[in-house]
Order: C-alpha cells, then sequence, then structure tokens
C-alpha cells in the first residue's frame, strides 16, 4: 500500500525563509520595474527641469539686476545719439540736406555755391572669416559724397571749411583744389570741394533698432 | 519488512515541531521585504513630491522674472548697437584730419615775396574701391597737398628755398609729412614759377 500513500510536502524552516526572501526581493523586483522606476525616471527628468529652470533663473536674476544700469546707459546714448543724428545727412533727402548745408555755411562766409552734386554713396563694412566662408558685417554708417564749386576767397573758403569741420566731425574733405580765377588776386578762387557726410546705413543699422526719439529725417532745420 | 527499521525518528514534521511555522516564516519574510519595498517606493515618491515643488517655486519664481529679462535682454542688444553707433562715430570723427588749420598753418608760412596761385588736396583711402565699397576700420589714407605759385622779389630762387624750407622745418608739418619740391626754375619773366607737393599719411 505504500505506492498509494502521497507523501505530504513538508517545508521547512530553511526553504520557509528562503521562499520568503525570493517572493520578497521579487515583490521588491516588480515594485522596482513597474513603479520605483518610473518615479527614479520622474525624479531624473524634475532634476534635468530643476537645473534648468535654475541656470535660466540665475541668467534672468543678473540680467533684472542690469536692468537699471542699462536703462541709465541707454538714456546717456540716447542723448549721444540725438547729437551724433544732427549731424548726420537726412536719410529721406539727403542731397538737399547737404546742399542747404554748403549754401548755409558758404553764405556765411561770403561765398557763392556754383554748382552742387551729389556723388554717391560708400558702403563701410567689415569683413570676418567664419567656418563658413567669410561673411560682409555692413557698418552703422556710410558716406554720402558730395562736390561743391564755390567762388570766393583764400581766407573764406579756410572759414568755411572750418566751421564745416567743427559742426560736422565726421565729415570727410576728400579732395579740394584752389584755382585762381583770373589774373589778379582780387578776381578770388575758383574752389572745388568733395567730401563726404555721414549717414545711418540701412543695412548695418535698421530704422527699428534705432530711439525711436531720434528723428534722424530731419535733424536739422535748413532755414538757419 | 525483512530487517530492523533502525531509523528511530521519523522525518520531523517541522509544522509541529518547530516553534514557527515555516509557512509563516516565508509569508512573513516576503511581507517583510514587500513593506520595505513599499517603503522604499515611498520614500521615492516624497522625493519625487519634494523635487516637483521645489521646481514649480523655481518655475513660478523664473516666470515672475522672465518679463523684465526678457526687457533686460533686448535692452542689452539695443544699447550695445547704440553704444556702436556712437562709438564708432566718435573714432571717425576723432580720426578725421582738420584740413582748415592745415591751410591755416600753411597760410602763416607763405612770405610776402610768394603768391600761391593753385592749391591742391587729392586724397587716397587704401580702402577705397571703384564700387565704392570699404573696409571698416578704415585704413590709412594718404593725402597729397600741391602748392604752385609764383615768387617775386630780387631773389625769387632764395624765397622758394626758403619758403619750403620754412615748412620742412615747421614744428607740426615736419612731423606728418613728406616735401618735395619740384620745378623750381621755370622762368617767367622776372618771376619764378615753383610747385611744391606736400605727401601726407594719416591714421
Amino acid at each position: 500500500m505504500d505506492h498509494l500513500i502521497i507523501k505530504e510536502k513538508k517545508l521547512t524552516p530553511l526553504q520557509g525563509m528562503i521562499g520568503g526572501v525570493v517572493i520578497g526581493v521579487l515583490a521588491v523586483i516588480l515594485l522596482n520595474q513597474f513603479v520605483k522606476g518610473p518615479i527614479t525616471d520622474k525624479i531624473r527628468e524634475t532634476d534635468e527641469q530643476t537645473t534648468n529652470v535654475q541656470s535660466q533663473l540665475t541668467m534672468n536674476r543678473a540680467l533684472v539686476q542690469q536692468l537699471p544700469s542699462l536703462q541709465k546707459e541707454r538714456d546717456t546714448l540716447l542723448a549721444s545719439l540725438k547729437d551724433v543724428s544732427g549731424k548726420l545727412v537726412s536719410e529721406e533727402t539727403p542731397v538737399r540736406w547737404a546742399n542747404a548745408i554748403a549754401e548755409r555755411h558758404a553764405a556765411r562766409e561770403k561765398l557763392t555755391v556754383r554748382s552742387f552734386d551729389a556723388r554717391g554713396i560708400n558702403q563701410l563694412s567689415t569683413t570676418q572669416k567664419t567656418s563658413r566662408g567669410i561673411i560682409v558685417i555692413p557698418n552703422v554708417y556710410e558716406e554720402f559724397r558730395t562736390e561743391t564749386i564755390l567762388w570766393g576767397t583764400f581766407h573764406e573758403f579756410g572759414r568755411f571749411l572750418a566751421n564745416l569741420e567743427t559742426e560736422f566731425p565726421a565729415m570727410r574733405v576728400a579732395d579740394f583744389s584752389l584755382r585762381a580765377k583770373g589774373i589778379e588776386a582780387e578776381d578770388g578762387l575758383v574752389i572745388s570741394l568733395k567730401t563726404t557726410y555721414l549717414r545711418f546705413s540701412k543695412d548695418g543699422f535698421p530704422e527699428d533698432t534705432r530711439p525711436q526719439a531720434v528723428d534722424q529725417t530731419a535733424p536739422l532745420n535748413i532755414d538757419q | 519488512m525483512t530487517g530492523y527499521n533502525l531509523n528511530f525518528w521519523e522525518e520531523p514534521d517541522w509544522s509541529r515541531e518547530g516553534t514557527l511555522n515555516p509557512f509563516f516564516t516565508l509569508f512573513a519574510i516576503a511581507a517583510v521585504l514587500t513593506v520595505l519595498g513599499l517603503g522604499w517606493v515611498n520614500a521615492g515618491q516624497r522625493q519625487l513630491q519634494k523635487k516637483v515643488e521645489a521646481l514649480e517655486m523655481l518655475s513660478m519664481e523664473n516666470k515672475a522674472l522672465i518679463k523684465q529679462a526678457e526687457e533686460a535682454s533686448s535692452l542689452k542688444i539695443q544699447v550695445a548697437k547704440w553704444r556702436e553707433a556712437v562709438d564708432v562715430y566718435d573714432e571717425l570723427a576723432l580720426k578725421n584730419y582738420v584740413w582748415s588749420s592745415q591751410l591755416e598753418t600753411i597760410q602763416s608760412l607763405v612770405p610776402d615775396a610768394i603768391v600761391i596761385k593753385n592749391l591742391y588736396l587729392y586724397t587716397t583711402r587704401a580702402g577705397d574701391t571703384m564700387d565704392s565699397t570699404n573696409t571698416y576700420p578704415l585704413p590709412a589714407w594718404t593725402a597729397l597737398l600741391t602748392l604752385e605759385g609764383v615768387a617775386t622779389g630780387p631773389t625769387p630762387y632764395q624765397t622758394i628755398n626758403d619758403f619750403f624750407d620754412s615748412l620742412q622745418g615747421h614744428e607740426f608739418l615736419s612731423r606728418i609729412m613728406v616735401a618735395n619740391l619740384a620745378s623750381t626754375a621755370i622762368a617767367e619773366g622776372e618771376d619764378k614759377r615753383f610747385k611744391i607737393d606736400l605727401s601726407y599719411t594719416l591714421r
């Protein structure tokens, strides 16, 4: 009858402990896999976000701290730019502007303006070597060339030039010639003067980046 | 059964013999480990919660600053551009050569016995090209100032040479120019024509 006896399996305490440990570890592994794992991932993700936000915050705090000094500097620069823009050629009516300047200063020194011509624009730019080749950066200014023919004396011309150079320090005298008009000194001189005036460049200093308060289109009362 | 069964003791029934039921041990250990695991998970959850709260606080603080920071950032760009505009203007103005004072200096050196008939100034900038584009910063440029005149009086040659020497010896002019005297002896009656070239290299 022995073979008909079904032996009841009994657990030893050691087997019980090992079984408990195995089941417990399995439970922990499952918890880690399905619960703690996503939490750990989320923590890592949150840490990354925190690092990003922290660096943004540091940067923003620094920027905000600079705000008062930037505003102050902007106000100072605004005043300087207003001053500068008054010495630049009008972009809307450059020929009229430059002609009016020549006429005004000539009349002041009793010179006669015989002719006035605009001679085009000189572009100014900076070239920079980059990994993608040479790039051209337009300058904030460009030069407006003019030629004026005047009649007058040496001293009149000297004062005329001195006045122009004082009023427009960035104006550049390119060429001039003073030739006797006749045999006698009293006949005066024929003076040809080529100059360049500065003006804002549309590419280098677009209008939307310029200060609103600087009205560069009418910087000068030409009736003065 | 032919012999004696000397195994007096049967295999022990631990559920009866032991003080702890092995199944109980099994479930207890499994439960303890599971509870520990859950605690671990809970700690993680709490840690996450704390980090999320900290992130939210930082985000809120950052959000409050963003508008001002953006304003400061755009202001920074604007200020840089404006500063460039002012600086470049100042630089160009500073580099400019004041020709009226130059003419005044030369005029003060012209003696009575010399009459300047013609005066020419030609400037050339190294960057000047036919298509009117120039590189910036602007390179050095050169100027050639030519004086053409007539010397009168009993010793015109001497007068011309003295005038030339005075130009060369002038404290200011001698620092910036190279003088060249040419065509000093073109006879025209009693007077003598002359031509003086003054070369400048300006930066």
